[in-house]
C-alpha cells in the first residue's frame, strides 16, 4: 500500500492537510524555534534550499493543489506564531494555507489537543492518512483511514470555517 | 562529527529527520517510543547508513 511519502510525491489533483495541535515537537526545528522566540528571526527557506518548499513548488507548477487548514489557539502559542511566520515561505512556493481559530476549548489533560479533530492528509479525494502523535506532540506514525467520507466532511468544514492566511493576518493585526 | 539536517517534517508526517554527516554517512534520528497507544516497530533511536552514491 502506498505510504504518505508516496502520496505526497505522486498525488494527481489535490492534497489537503488539517493541522490541529498547539505545538509539534520537530527535532530539526528546535534551533529555529529557540531563535524565533529569542529575537523573532527565521531561517531563510526557499525551494532551492528546502526539500519541502521544492515539493510544494513542483506541484503548484503542475497545477496540483496543496491546501492546508491550520487550527490555532487563542491566543497563539509560541509554536503557532513560529509556524505561521514560516508559512509565508510555503504560501510563496504555492501552498494554499488557511487559518481557523479555535474558541477557548478546555485542553484535554495532558494531551494538548483542543478540538477533538485529528491531524490528517487527504489525497485526490481517494485516501485519508491520519497522523499520530504522542502526548508530547512527537510524531509516531500514520494510519490509513477507513471512512474516507468522514475526512472529506472534516476537510469541507475546516475550509468553510477558515480564513485565507492574508485575511487572518490582517484581522489579527487590527 | 558535523551533522547537517536534511529537513524532514515530523509535523507533516514525513519523519524521521535525516542528517548528512561530514563522514559521507547519513544519520536518521527518531524517538524511542514508550507510549503504548500505537504499536511501532522496535528499533534503535539512532541508525547510521552509508550513502550509496
Amino acid at each position: 500500500m502506498p505510504d504518505l511519502s508516496w502520496w505526497l510525491q505522486n498525488f494527481q489533483r489535490s492534497a489537503f492537510r488539517l493541522e490541529c495541535l498547539p505545538e509539534y515537537k520537530v527535532p530539526q526545528e528546535e534551533e529555529w524555534l529557540a531563535a524565533f522566540k529569542r529575537d523573532g528571526s527565521l531561517p531563510d527557506l526557499t525551494p532551492e534550499n528546502d526539500s519541502w518548499l521544492k515539493l510544494v513548488r513542483t506541484h503548484a507548477q503542475h497545477g496540483c493543489s496543496m491546501r492546508r487548514v491550520r487550527i490555532v489557539s487563542h491566543p497563539l502559542t509560541d509554536y503557532e506564531r513560529f509556524e505561521l511566520a514560516l508559512f509565508s515561505a510555503s504560501v510563496k512556493a504555492g501552498e494554499d494555507i488557511r487559518i481557523a481559530g479555535s474558541s477557548p476549548v478546555s485542553t484535554v489533560a495532558g494531551e494538548g489537543r483542543r478540538t477533538g479533530l485529528p491531524d490528517f492528509w487527504l489525497f485526490d479525494d481517494e485516501v485519508a492518512i491520519v497522523l499520530r502523535y504522542d502526548r508530547e506532540a512527537r510524531f509516531l506514525g500514520t494510519e490509513q483511514a477507513k471512512d474516507l467520507v468522514t475526512y472529506q466532511r472534516m476537510r469541507d468544514l475546516a475550509l468553510s470555517r477558515s480564513l485565507e492566511m492574508s485575511a487572518y493576518t490582517a484581522r489579527a493585526a487590527r | 562529527m558535523k551533522l547537517t539536517p536534511i529537513r524532514g517534517a515530523c509535523r507533516d508526517g514525513t519523519c524521521p529527520t535525516i542528517y548528512a554527516t561530514d563522514r559521507g554517512t547519513v544519520v536518521v534520528q527518531g524517538y524511542t517510543v514508550t507510549d503504548a497507544d500505537v504499536t511501532v516497530p522496535e528499533g534503535r533511536p539512532w541508525s547510521r547508513f552509508r550513502l550509496s552514491c
